[in-house]
């Protein structure tokens, strides 16, 4: 009788394990239920330090540098057994497209339920999750009936909330025998800066205004300064200056961050349709009647090559 | 009859028996398509192969086609020489001379055309190889082929001009004559004072015509049997109107075209009337900008398909190569911007668009199987139904303030102004939309809006392939429109213009649909609308393809612009034969990787013109013409407006 959270892992821990463990450790609170986790990946080292205060007792740790990058043909076997041995009567995980993989393989091979891109779980006898359908115009609460229940949990939903600082037991396990049909030997992706654009809290995007990619420094250094992500419109994109996966948009990718920064972004409906549901737009433009302010929360009215800057030394000073 | 008689009968029989088992097998393989060709409504059947077939109409909408009605018209006036030679080769005596002074007629006649002919040829392969239009490229074997059949038709009237040379025939020939008088000066001639050469020439031209005969069904001369009847069965069709799709049919085993033989019977004759003209290709916003779609390859390729598999699906077996994916590949399918160029280019009314849009529709509902990007635009119409997964409580948000009644506020209306997607939602042509308004409100026309009961036409989805989608938009549309008993519709959309136009009939949807620019233009002749000065500067007009091309409204708006006192100067390809912007057939949700931006492409187009403003009339085409100028030049110099915007100015 446990709960089981899945630690998703791309070299290190994301951010959305840490979300998986605090809503677990909330359910685990509320049902009376121990607390486990398990990682599969690279070694854990002091990454477990950042698994404390959510009440894990026991980190299962599958370390090998082979398991670093996700393997359905791997990975699935490992959270199915381990499922099995400790009882678990929860299994929560996330909703990335590799958890989504992950949990509705382990359903499967368990046959179970499973509620995937839940947006909040609670417990009430069973698990009840938070599902949105109909795009959202309808919120159901889903009751998981099965033993294991599962959940993958939407990432950037759930915040993190610590109680205390013990950090988890580790326990490390053998990596089982299995046959690697295939082997990943390289992930080869284009990505925006450091931070993933579809997971950022803040986005700095840059538009035409930008001029040409010599001029694009000044939307990187405003990013950095901020600790955002960097997107693009799709101009920028289709002049060449930066790749297609940095593309904000009807066409690219749909964001909604705690921030959007649109600088020299003229907000033609198909860039909108990217990012309107952002927590809080800032818009800095030239033209005063860019269709971008018609729809910011903050908007300066003027060269991005002077605000930005100036943007960027006041965060790093606010931040010092 | 002679040995040489003999001998050429064994020939003739040889030839047609080849000819006949060739061509049963074409025929064969056209009857693996769906349906049958039909042969109702005679009478227009009639009157197209009249004007399109023997009048040649569209082949003569070029220069260069003028080449080829001659050689066409000849080849009928040479008939009656053909005959009379084979004839006269099985029977040597054999003459029509016994038809008296006809005779002499149609001699002369001949003479006349073979020297046009011969000339005609001369033309062809100049152009051929000489002027090199692009559209005539094409791999070595296609070059070959042209080169064997304008041979064998020269070879042929050289061979005539002997015969006619060396044994004078009666009525007026004075290029026979002159050749006559250079080469035999004095000489007896007459088939019996010259036996020899007048077997010889007898025998080329005899020679000739058989293996012309047996060259014909295995080349794309082919078309000389097949273009006329497809003229014949073309069927008559709404354009602009792609036919919904009976989605209820519990016995179908796959929607769309998933292999060639899903196709039908008119549809696959079509392949086999292609004649690599190349006139789609020239007019292909695709092609022109480096895409791996030409619309004169996919033809050629469905074709060569089909005669490659036809005898194994004949033996009702699996076909070796797939339809999509060896065949068609992804990147050609998913690059037509469905503007109908091509098929309005064709002179034997052969279409590339459709059967593209056939193969979308099996890729989409059977495999769900589609450009990546455009995911976003079906699901968002799908649940919001507007591209943009915009609120659909919003939708009448954009006439909040303008005093326009919604139908459920005022059924009274004479017209429904029908927004579209970015008329309400997008605030670039909302400005076009409140534009319109405030025209048709000083003119004092009557209109509504249905607000957020109006929901997308589907035009995108239904062009992607997406029938389904798109069929349950127009319905749930029709119901409200029918609901409130609306009689005529405005547009400022031209392809939810096309959508209500042309396919909402299938739905039950009738109405008077007109787009905003036929209507302003209406209200200015009839001084409703009296514009107070003038604008000033130069203005190009780029035509929308669903308007001009679909739906031949290409004076309208020009008339508003003359009306505004704009300069109006054109682009070298306007009105029914202008370019794509690139967004039509949903191009406009999803990314254009390959080859060089249609948008730039057509925005230099407008730039040359040196014109202040491009002027549109379509939500689509203001979008990508405003890229399309951007890509040019960062600084804007060009503005692009609607004509609604340029008028409402001066009111």
């Amino acid at each position: 009788m446990s709960i089981l959270v899945l630690l998703e892992q791309r070299g290190e821990l994301r951010p959305g394990a840490m979300e998986a463990a605090s809503a677990a450790h909330d359910l685990a609170k509320a049902a009376g239920l121990e607390l486990n986790a398990v990682y599969i990946g690279r070694a854990l080292e002091d990454q477990a330090a950042r698994l404390a205060g959510f009440g894990i007792a026991k980190v299962y740790a599958y370390e090998n540098d082979a398991l670093t990058h996700y393997s359905n043909d791997t990975f699935v076997p490992i959270v199915r057994d381990l499922a099995k041995e400790l009882g678990a009567t929860v299994i929560i995980g996330t909703a990335s497209a590799l958890g989504k993989e992950l949990c509705a393989s382990v359903a499967a091979r368990l046959g179970v339920e499973l509620a995937q891109d839940a947006t909040g779980l609670r417990w009430d006898g069973a698990l009840i999750a938070t599902k949105p359908v109909y795009a959202g115009k309808v919120v159901s609460e889903v009751k998981i009936t099965s033993i294991p229940a599962m959940a993958s949990l939407r990432p950037n939903v759930t915040r993190i909330e610590r109680d205390g600082d013990t950090v988890p037991e580790v326990v490390k396990r053998e990596m089982p025998q299995v046959s690697l049909r295939t082997v990943l030997k390289e992930a080869a992706a284009a990505t925006s800066g450091k931070v993933e654009l579809t997971e950022a809290k803040i986005i700095v995007t840059g538009g035409r205004g930008v001029g040409g990619p010599e001029h694009w420094p000044v939307i990187e250094n405003l990013a950095e300064a901020m600790g955002a992500a960097v997107g693009a419109s799709r101009a920028v994109v289709d002049a060449g200056w930066v790749h297609h996966a940095m593309q904000v948009g009807q066409t690219g990718k749909v964001v909604s961050p705690d921030i959007y920064v649109a600088c020299g972004v003229s907000g033609a409906i198909q860039h909108q349709a990217g990012m309107r549901t952002s927590k809080i737009i800032v818009a800095i433009n030239k033209d005063a009647s860019a269709n971008i302010f018609k729809i910011c929360d903050y908007g300066i009215v003027g060269d991005i090559f002077e605000v930005c800057p100036m943007l960027a030394d006041e965060v790093r000073k606010a931040r010092a | 009859m002679s040995v040489g008689g003999v001998v050429l009968f064994a020939l003739i029989v040889a030839a047609h028996v080849v000819f006949a088992l060739r061509l049963r097998n074409i025929i064969q393989w056209v009857h693996l398509g769906k349906g049958s060709l039909p042969w109702d409504e005679l009478p227009r059947r009639m009157r197209d192969l009249a004007v399109k077939g023997f009048g040649q109409k569209l082949v003569i909408r070029t220069p260069a086609g003028w080449f080829h009605a001659f050689i066409f018209w000849g080849f009928f006036v040479l008939t009656f020489g053909t005959i009379e030679g084979l004839l006269k080769g099985l029977y040597h005596p054999f003459s029509f001379a016994f038809l008296g002074p006809v005779y002499g007629l149609l001699n002369t006649f001949q003479e006349i055309f073979a020297v046009i002919v011969l000339v005609a040829l001369g033309a062809a392969l100049y152009r051929r190889f000489v002027v090199r239009p692009k559209r005539l490229e094409g791999p070595f074997s296609h070059q070959l082929d042209a080169v064997i059949v304008i041979g064998l038709i020269a070879s042929l009237i050289v061979a005539f001009f002997g015969m006619h040379v060396v044994a004078p025939k009666p009525g007026f020939t004075p290029v026979t004559d002159a050749l006559r008088s250079l080469i035999l000066s004095g000489r007896e001639v007459g088939e019996e004072a010259m036996p020899v050469a007048h077997a010889v020439f007898l025998w080329a031209h005899n020679l000739i015509v058989l293996a012309f005969l047996v060259y014909i069904p295995y080349s794309k001369h082919l078309h000389v049997i097949t273009a006329l009847p497809n003229l014949f069965f073309r069927e008559e069709r709404t354009r602009g109107r792609i036919n919904k799709l009976n989605l209820e049919d519990e016995s179908a085993e796959s929607f769309g075209v998933v292999k060639i033989t899903d196709y039908t019977q008119k549809e696959l004759l079509d392949l086999t009337a292609c004649t690599e003209c190349g006139r789609c290709q020239e007019a292909c916003p695709a092609y022109n900008t480096g895409k791996p779609l030409s619309p004169k390859k996919l033809i050629l390729d469905l074709k060569d398909h089909l005669f490659e598999e036809g005898p194994r699906l004949l033996r009702v077996e699996a076909p070796s190569r797939n339809l999509f994916g060896d065949v068609i590949t992804a990147d050609v399918l998913w690059s037509c911007t469905t503007c109908f160029a091509c098929e309005e280019a064709c002179p034997v009314e052969i279409q590339p668009m459709s059967k593209l849009l056939g193969i979308r529709q099996a890729r989409v509902l059977m495999e769900g199987d589609f450009p990546e990007e455009a995911q976003n635009t079906l699901r968002n119409v799908e649940t919001q139904s507007n591209p943009w997964n915009l609120p659909q409580e919003e939708r009448g948000h954009w006439a909040q303030e303008l005093g326009v009644p919604t139908l459920a506020e005022n059924a009274g209306v004479e017209y429904l102004f029908f927004a579209g997607c970015a008329g309400a939602y997008d605030q670039r042509y909302v400005r076009v939309a409140q534009a319109l308004t405030k025209l048709l409100q000083h003119a004092g026309v009557s209109f509504g809006i249905l607000g957020n009961e109006e929901c997308c036409t589907g035009d995108a989805a239904k062009r992607i392939g997406n029938d389904y989608l798109a069929q349950a938009l127009a319905q749930q549309n029709v119901e409200t429109m029918n609901a409130y008993g609306v009689k005529k519709v405005i547009t400022s959309c031209p392809h939810c213009f096309n959508a209500i136009k042309n396919e909402f009939p299938q739905y039950g949807g009738e109405y008077e649909v007109i787009h905003h620019t036929q209507l302003i233009a209406d209200l200015l002749k009839l001084g409703r609308i009296k514009p107070s000065g003038k604008v000033s500067g130069t203005v190009t007009y780029h035509d929308s393809c669903y308007l001009a091309r679909y739906n031949d409204v290409s004076d309208a708006p020009r008339e508003i612009l003359e009306a505004s006192g704009a300069t109006l100067t054109e682009m070298p390809r306007n009105r029914e034969h202008g370019f794509c912007c690139g967004a039509g057939g949903g191009r406009m949700w999803m990314e254009e990787r390959i080859g060089s931006n249609v948008n730039a492409e057509r925005a230099g187009e407008a730039i040359a013109t040196g014109a202040a403003t491009v002027a549109t009339a379509c939500p689509f085409c203001m979008t990508m013409m405003t890229d399309g100028v951007n890509k040019h030049a960062p600084v804007q110099p060009v503005q692009v407006r609607d004509v609604a915007e340029i008028l409402a100015e001066l009111v």
